[in-house]
């Protein structure tokens, strides 16, 4: 037998060739038979309105809505006391003069569900529409625009381009024509004008279905509180041969057999997300329980919980949840929701909404997450210990979104700088979810959180989690859930915590003298507010700051509230002077009381600002200090390009590097089209491409021969094998790479970090990570 | 220039899709059947025809059409791994063996390298040792170049191979 375990396979195939079942067409005509066609030639509601009926008054006003041409009619009838009805008509010309806007709404479908774990229906599914409306309108008027396009989308049926697996159908004819809809003012009741078509063919559960439909879309507008149907210009409550029987008016009481037992209201189906996503819906479930999930484009949990409906076991309540979730870009996901079985916790009625889910947009707050840095390394006590690391955190969702950015760890730039900022959290744990009650934060981390390292590390990784969290404000404890199991012994040498657990009384974590604000990396204001704790000697701490050319900006000192022996807080206010925004560096330090030397120094990058200014660094490539080295083997066409984009890169000139991509630039496998945007965005989300950018042009060149192209490569680590890359070229990867880094790229058997192209005639082909 | 019409003899789109069902079914369910087992690949493969029947206007034409089948396949049977997966965790068992039903006997070594493997590499070995496509059609059903096939499945190849090794599978 062949010793290559590929060859073993191809041997083992569970369905060999020729073993599959032949094609069942029964399946296919039943594929080809469901109601997935799109009618033909749709006139569209506006024109099919010409022949609505009139309309009278029942009480009230009442406005009646006609579409035809670029002018739609308004007729306003009131009935006085002594039953006479006066009718007044308003006609509007749609000319343009006010631009229309997009508003999102729903139409109901059905969705059939099938596959094991899901209910088996169909059950109404709300579907994302569209709807043109004119602001300048009125109330009413806006209420019967939107019922008017909802109707029309509605008859119109399933859109044969939708993706959705498994299938929707409607039970609406084809063929009805909708002629109109008419509301009275007052009440919100809403007449829906339908041709004889609406009641053609089908029992009473496709008839319940199709009246389910309309009475869900349109009470789904703001303003509808009922609903009255006309039927070939006949006002009908009893439909189809077998009399089924409606409310007058319809309300959605009375279809809860069209809903299926966990039903999502919102986001509808292909809706916008937004984010935080906030899900509404309703469920008659045991014990009200409703289970979610968030997955992304790869099938990815984005997030995963429970929530509570207001009714359950027997009776249907609403729920509704606010789901934190990050996505780098745009992209389809799902949100998921499921009624966790009573007997054995599997998923039963699950209900599953395509999504679209977006980057959070929503204004960030500047934060900090703990790693951990090692000291200066001359004057420093021996470290590492932990350091708070600027980061955006959402205020929509500051708990998750900390959290996360904790688990992202250090950037490589951050990795790279004087204090070789580092994590003690294993690479892999996951951010399963967070809560806060009564100022405890529960969080909750997959099993890789307590994997490997000693008592240090998983004191370390347990210290960045609670000082993280006690950051933020309403939190004063954690407590610590594995997979959802409450832990408090972590590790093979057992570290004990509290439940929960506060900021720890000892200081073993901590430096002599620790910054707390601002945060390494931060922006600070002018004046700068430096605050921090320390333990030194007669409590005095001294604090300096530098501009980036190594100028002294200031240099004082001030006392803690405690010292000799135990830990006391300090705080200064540091006025300072820079012409230009700026790295600086904000140093606090002790006074040697042997001979004044600076001991216990910490040190923080900080974002200096002109007074009257606070924007932050323009980008990661700003923190560069290496200058560009010549690299004399290049050709000079190369070398020129190579140049101009390091150049551009450092100084975060965007456009610059815009002007520098080659035709067919390749940026990202994923596709996409505006590789800048693309790189701007990941800087937004706290990565750091420019950096890296100009960083890997300062690493060796590799050469790569493909066909009669040939190619310069940075860093020449790519080239080839991993096991085959020279020491030396894979020692220059530090410290943008550490020994976990290297130890993936042996696993993955190449580098597989960035890298940046540049063809022998000077074109920038490629800046790209991955497979 | 040629306009596309439908005259006479020109298949409708119910016979167009016929004729790819019975081409290609059988295909489409071996593939669903190698990685979630016989009884749940005949509602797979019935959610895949389902999708080309509503995209049948982008399905590309022969010879491409079983690869494309095989790209949308992939995913249906992702979801079904996922909401799978998803009861698992529920059941707080450890999740990730894939569901692969084996032929033979207890070939534990090879099922638990295949294991260790992420999914894109097990999909890339899968395509090319069960589904025998060539780098062109995996491309097609992966989203990738015929080269980006190659050079994944070279690797994938490597990967299996030092996993193997390392779970002393070489006996």
């Amino acid at each position: 037998m062949s010793r290559d375990p590929f060859d073993q396979m191809k041997s083992r195939n569970p369905v060999p060739e020729g073993q599959a079942p032949a094609a069942p067409m029964g399946v296919a005509n039943r594929i080809v038979g469901g109601r997935t066609a799109r009618r033909a030639g749709w006139p569209g509601w506006a024109v099919a309105a010409a022949t609505a009926a009139v309309v009278l008054g029942v009480g009230g006003g009442m406005y009646w809505l006609l579409g035809g041409g670029g002018s739609e009619v308004a007729a306003s009838t009131s009935t006085t006391g002594a039953g006479v009805t006066t009718t007044t008509v308003v006609v509007t010309t749609t000319n343009g003069s006010t631009e229309p806007v997009i508003v999102d709404g729903v139409v109901y479908f059905f969705l059939d569900q099938i596959g094991e774990g899901w209910t088996s229906g169909p059950y109404l599914v709300p579907v994302h529409a569209t709807f043109e409306v004119d602001p300048g309108r009125s109330a009413s008027e806006r209420t019967l625009d939107e019922a008017g396009m909802a109707m029309a989308r509605l008859v119109e049926g399933v859109d044969d381009d939708a993706t959705s697996v498994p299938a929707m159908s409607s039970a609406i004819p084809i063929g009805t024509q909708f002629q109109g809809v008419a509301i009275e003012e007052q009440t919100g009741i809403i007449t829906v004008y339908l041709s004889s078509d609406f009641v053609s063919g089908g029992g009473s559960l496709s008839m319940a279905g199709r009246i389910g439909q309309v009475v869900f879309t349109l009470t789904a507008i703001d303003g509808v509180h009922g609903v009255r149907f006309s039927v070939g210009d006949q006002p009908t409550t009893v439909f189809g041969g077998e009399g089924f029987t409606i409310d007058d008016p319809a309300t959605r009481a009375g279809f809860e057999d069209l809903l299926p037992a966990v039903m999502i209201e919102s986001p509808a189906w292909n809706g916008a997300a937004g984010n935080p996503a906030v899900v509404t819906g309703t469920a008659n479930v045991f014990e009200a329980v409703v289970s979610l999930a968030l997955v992304d484009d790869d099938g990815l949990i984005r997030w995963e919980g429970t929530t509570m409906a207001t009714c359950g076991t027997g009776c249907r309540g609403d729920w509704t949840v606010t789901i934190p979730y990050t996505v780098d870009e745009a992209q389809w996901g799902s949100i998921i929701a499921w009624e966790a079985s009573a007997m054995d916790g599997s998923q039963t009625n699950v209900r599953e909404h395509r999504i679209w889910l977006t980057p959070s947009t929503g204004p960030t707050v500047e934060g900090a997450v703990y790693f951990f840095g090692e000291g200066d390394r001359d004057t420093a006590q021996s470290g590492p210990y932990l350091i708070p690391v600027a980061r955006h955190i959402d205020p929509n969702a500051p708990y998750a979104t900390a959290l996360q950015a904790l688990l992202d760890g250090p950037t490589g730039a951050e990795a790279g700088a004087d204090l070789g900022i580092s994590t003690a959290i294993p690479q892999g744990t996951i951010f399963n979810g967070v809560t806060v009650d009564g100022r405890i934060a529960t969080v909750d981390l997959s099993t890789e959180f307590t994997s490997g390292g000693g008592s240090f590390s998983m004191m370390g990784r347990l210290a960045q989690v609670i000082y993280t969290m006690t950051r933020l404000p309403e939190v004063d404890g954690v407590r610590f859930l594995v997979d959802g199991t409450l832990t408090t012994v972590f590790g093979g040498e057992g570290v004990i915590v509290d439940d929960p657990v506060a900021r720890p009384e000892d200081d073993t974590m901590l430096p002599a003298v620790m910054i707390e604000s601002p945060a390494y990396g931060a922006t600070v204001g002018n004046p700068l507010e430096a605050t921090g704790t320390a333990n030194v000697f007669e409590a005095t701490v001294s604090v300096s700051l530098y501009a980036a050319d190594g100028t002294l900006l200031f240099d004082g000192f001030t006392t803690a509230t405690c010292g000799s022996g135990c830990r006391g807080e300090w705080s200064l206010t540091i006025p300072y002077d820079v012409a230009t925004p700026q790295w600086g560096r904000l140093v606090a330090f002790e006074s040697s009381a042997m001979d004044g030397s600076a001991v216990n120094v910490r040190t923080h990058r900080v974002w200096l600002t002109p007074t009257g200014s606070e924007s932050g660094p323009p980008c990661s490539g700003a923190l560069v200090t290496d200058p560009l080295v010549d690299q004399p083997d290049l050709p000079a066409a190369v070398a020129a390009t190579r140049r101009a984009i390091w150049e551009a890169a450092v100084a975060c000139d965007w456009e610059g590097l815009r002007s520098l991509l080659g035709s067919g630039f390749t940026y990202s496998f994923g596709g996409g089209s505006d590789a800048i945007a693309y790189w701007q965005q990941l800087e937004a989300a706290g990565d750091d491409p420019s950096y890296l950018l100009a960083e890997l042009l300062n690493r060796p060149a590799g050469t790569v021969v493909a066909g009669d192209q040939t190619y310069r490569v940075w860093p020449s680590a790519f080239v080839g094998e991993w096991q085959d890359v020279p020491e030396a070229d894979r020692e220059a990867l530090r410290p943008l790479y550490d020994d976990a880094d290297f130890t993936g790229f042996a696993q993955f058997g190449a580098y597989i970090g960035y890298r940046v192209s540049i063809l022998a005639d000077g074109t920038w082909v490629s800046f790209v990570a991955g497979d | 220039m040629t306009v596309p019409r439908r005259g006479v003899g020109t298949p409708t789109p119910e016979e167009s899709f016929r004729g790819l069902f019975a081409r290609h079914y059988g295909a489409v369910f071996a593939y669903a059947a190698r990685r979630v087992g016989w009884d749940d690949a005949s509602d797979a493969a019935a959610e895949v025809f389902t999708v080309a029947w509503k995209k049948l206007r982008t399905v590309p034409g022969e010879p491409d059409t079983l690869p494309w089948l095989y790209g949308v396949a992939r995913k249906i049977v992702a979801n079904q791994l996922r909401s799978h997966r998803r009861r698992e965790r529920l059941d707080a068992k450890v999740a990730g063996a894939p569901p692969v039903a084996w032929s033979d006997s207890d070939p534990a070594d090879l099922d638990g390298a295949l294991t260790r493997l992420r999914r894109d590499d097990r999909e890339v070995l899968m395509l090319a040792a069960w589904e025998g496509l060539t780098p062109a059609e995996m491309g097609r059903a992966l989203g990738c170049s015929p080269g980006a096939a190659a050079v994944r499945l070279h690797r994938a190849r490597a990967r299996l191979s030092a996993v193997w090794e390392d779970t002393g599978g070489s006996r």
